[in-house]
């Protein structure tokens, strides 16, 4: 026979318990309010008739699921919906390639062969704190078709920035340029920092062993650092999805680049005052949902491939 | 259980809908208005927008009228012209007492109940004097949901301009090519003539004689507008009540490649990704192209800007169609009240600050003066802005403004040259537009990949399923 001793918390203990609660009250309430409550509201909107301009909510028309139906087969819409999921899919693309470049820069920095190496990390890293507008606004001067750096100085005649034959091409192209040049600083600091962390004893045991450089990379950093791959994967894939002031700032709203989000503000902000926000709240739900899956998917399949101690 | 949960949000959500929806809703706007009491102060709140030269301007209107009318205190604010619709819809639940309204947002703002009847409120002297077209494109029928004065329709809107968008010329830059490539000054000048419009063969020749390079960053014409080219040969995008589409009709895309000839057969405007990359009006004011468009609201900021002459002209129009004359978009913009208020006090003084701005002569010297507009009222319009002695215009650039008034009489003073509002008035929202020019670049048109021809003709179909999806969400 079992017997559970309840231990009963002191008076002090529980005074504290309230004070330690009171702190993060405030924090916990605009959690509630507005990320719990917005989902919740977003969530049920999606399946009614929300009209912006004078708040009336009616049911749909044509069944609950009318929203998301209009979404994949509305004549007007949904050209936009599914080339806004190919664009975001397509640029997607730059979160490898920042990754491989941020291992490669880090790899050098970390050889400790390049004089001033602070700087360079300081400069790759300043596209990471910088407005994501701002920065935005200075890559459309360098990829401007007329005066922009690069058609200058490779002497190219890309239209880089749309309008015209092959626009979402080259507008996407742009994009994942801009977005793997931008995303070094992040991916680098991450895989320096991963890479200072591996004991030097594996590489002078390699060493004695007669690994080369290269294998010493592949058979020891880079499976110790998959850590930060598999950070910087979920993240990347998380904010690529989210992305916005791509098609916004960057693209000036050009549907050759739309992302899901800038559909979603589109319909939502700039839709019509009859189904713009449903609309807006069915793509919310869809890609909230994509989002969760993909993550779910990252970490189930996590053990199999990254690093625990 | 998930569904029960879902029916319960749902009816939640529904009834909370209702709630909302239930104030303010009951009572009723009065029927007339009392005198203010010059003691009690009111104040009220308008909205506008403009880049900072329209804010300034529109400041020293408010100030002036406050001045003449001390117990009314004007809260005015002025946002970007890109988010101004954004922040009005935001602010849905909570208007200002007086605001902008673009024709073009007109329907989805009036058929909603959003703006306020003022039929009422406003006396016959109050709107004969200003241009009728400007008038009657703020009156709606809530029964039959139609646009336009007629029968049982109400006023919701006094006009706050009507905009013509007119070619307008570098003559610094012309006389410069004249003497470059030694061209007949009298017959390029004898084409440019503000009264009578010239033919697109007739454009499309002095376009070529001033833009001889074609591999060179300098062009006749920085861009061409769509509505005008579509107007200007007889043709429209659909059907006045948006039913039945037009693109299909041999007006219409012969219209659209007369534009994409310009760049791609003659190459005297840049091609399509140039234009996305360069806008024509940067283009114009630097100095890179001869022609472009422009509009009275742009006159302050080219008089403070622009060092060289330039003078506007009616669009062209196609030759060869008998039917086709010079119509050039008008674009206008209408002083709305808050449909929710109630307080008879708060509408007289919006009335009042509407009726100053949209009809009061000294404001409306004063708009003109400041570079802002064409004046509303008619006799002004025709009187004192086209008197070449005008002590406030002399010495200013467009010398032709009789071409914007024209252009907005639509046809009253000079048969040649016409107005028209554009298509987007007509309808709930712009989704139409939206997927045609997407179409027009994804099947490359603009570069001469695909003719106009099959372009439309192959979109036809889908554009009538768009207008007719746009007619049942209504």
């Amino acid at each position: 026979m079992q017997f559970t001793v309840k231990q009963k918390r002191s008076p002090l203990e529980k005074r504290e318990n309230i004070i330690a609660f009171l702190f993060i009250l405030l924090p916990i309430i605009g959690f509630c309010v507005f990320t719990i409550g917005s989902m919740a509201f977003t969530f049920v909107f999606s399946f009614t008739s929300f009209n912006k301009l004078t708040g009336e909510i009616t049911p749909l028309k044509n069944g609950l699921f009318e929203n998301y139906k209009t979404l994949f087969t509305s004549v007007s819409h949904s050209k936009f919906f599914i080339g806004s999921i190919k664009n975001t899919v397509i640029l997607l693309l730059s979160i490898p390639l920042s990754m491989m470049m941020g291992l490669i820069t880090a790899g050098l920095l970390k050889l400790g062969e390049v004089k001033g190496a602070k700087i360079f990390q300081i400069l790759y890293y300043v596209p990471t704190v910088s407005s994501a507008v701002a920065l935005n606004i200075v890559w459309r001067y360098i990829f401007n078709d007329e005066f922009g750096i690069i058609n200058t100085v490779l002497g190219l005649d890309i239209h880089w920035l749309g309008g015209g034959t092959g626009n979402g091409k080259y507008l996407r192209s742009a994009i994942i340029i801009k977005n793997s040049i931008n995303g070094i600083g992040s991916a680098m600091i991450m895989y320096l920092a991963g890479m200072l962390n591996v004991p030097k004893d594996y590489y002078e045991a390699a060493d004695i062993d007669g690994a080369s450089k290269f294998r010493q990379f592949f058979s020891i950093t880079l499976p110790l650092i998959t850590p930060m791959t598999f950070y910087l994967l979920i993240t990347g894939l998380i904010g690529g999805l989210q992305s916005y002031a791509d098609s916004q700032v960057f693209a000036a709203g050009n549907s050759n680049a739309q992302t899901i989000v800038h559909f979603i503000w589109s319909r939502g902000i700039g839709g019509s005052a009859k189904n713009g926000y449903g609309l807006a709240a069915s793509a919310s739900i869809l890609l909230a949902t994509a989002i969760m899956i993909i993550t779910v998917i990252q970490f189930k399949f996590s053990d199999k491939w990254v690093y625990e101690e | 259980m998930m569904k029960k949960l879902l029916s319960l949000l749902l009816a939640g959500v529904l009834s909370l809908g209702l709630f909302a929806c239930g104030g303010g809703s009951g009572d009723s706007a009065p029927d007339s208005l009392e005198e203010l009491d010059p003691n009690e102060k009111i104040t009220i709140e308008f909205i506008g927008w403009g880049d900072t030269d329209e804010e300034r301007n529109y400041q020293t209107l408010v100030n002036k009228f406050m001045e003449e009318n001390p117990n009314i205190i004007v809260d005015y604010t002025c946002e970007s012209s890109t988010t101004y619709m954004q922040t009005l819809t935001a602010r849905a639940g909570n208007l200002p007492e007086i605001f902008y309204m673009p024709d073009y947002d007109f329907l989805e703002w009036v058929a909603n109940g959003m703006l306020l009847d003022i039929t009422n409120y406003v006396t016959a002297d109050d709107i004969n004097k200003l241009w009728p077209d400007a008038v009657n494109e703020y009156y709606f029928n809530s029964d039959t949901m139609t646009l336009g004065k007629s029968e049982g329709a109400r006023l919701y809107g006094l006009p706050k301009d009507l905009g013509p968008f007119t070619l307008v010329y570098n003559k610094t830059l012309l006389d410069q090519k004249i003497a470059q490539y030694g061209l007949n000054s009298q017959e390029i000048y004898g084409i440019l003539d503000p009264t009578d419009p010239m033919t697109w063969d007739e454009l499309i020749y002095v376009l070529k004689a001033v833009d001889r390079d074609s591999t060179d960053d300098f062009y006749g014409i920085s861009h061409y507008e769509l509505d005008a080219a579509v107007y200007s040969n007889d043709a429209n995008f659909f059907t006045d009540d948006a039913s039945e589409e037009r693109i299909s009709s041999k007006n219409f895309y012969e219209a659209v490649q007369f534009i994409v000839d310009l760049a791609t057969v003659h190459h005297v405007m840049p091609e399509a990704a140039k234009q996305s990359a360069n806008n024509g009006y940067t283009r114009f004011k630097s100095g890179g192209c001869v022609f472009s468009f422009m509009g009275p609201w742009d006159c302050a900021n080219f008089w403070r800007d622009v060092t060289f002459e330039y003078d506007i002209l009616p669009v062209a129009y196609n030759g060869n169609n008998p039917n086709a004359k010079s119509t050039a978009w008008v674009g206008s913009m209408g002083y709305c009240l808050n449909g929710k208020l109630r307080d008879s006090k708060k509408i007289a003084a919006a009335i009042k600050l509407a009726n100053y701005l949209c009809a009061d002569e000294d404001a409306q010297r004063e708009f003109y003066k400041l570079g802002q507009q064409v004046p509303n009222i008619q006799t002004m319009a025709f009187g004192e802005y086209l008197e070449a002695s005008n002590q406030y215009l002399t010495g200013k650039n467009p010398v032709n403004r009789a071409v914007w008034v024209d252009t907005i009489y639509n046809s009253g003073a000079n048969d040649k040259i016409h107005g028209k509002t554009r298509a987007r008035y007509y309808t709930y929202s712009s989704s139409w537009l939206e997927n045609l020019t997407n179409y027009f670049e994804t099947v490359s048109m603009w570069d001469g990949v695909t003719s106009a021809k099959d372009t439309c003709e192959g979109f036809a179909e889908e554009f009538q399923a768009i207008l007719d999806e746009m007619r049942g969400n209504m």
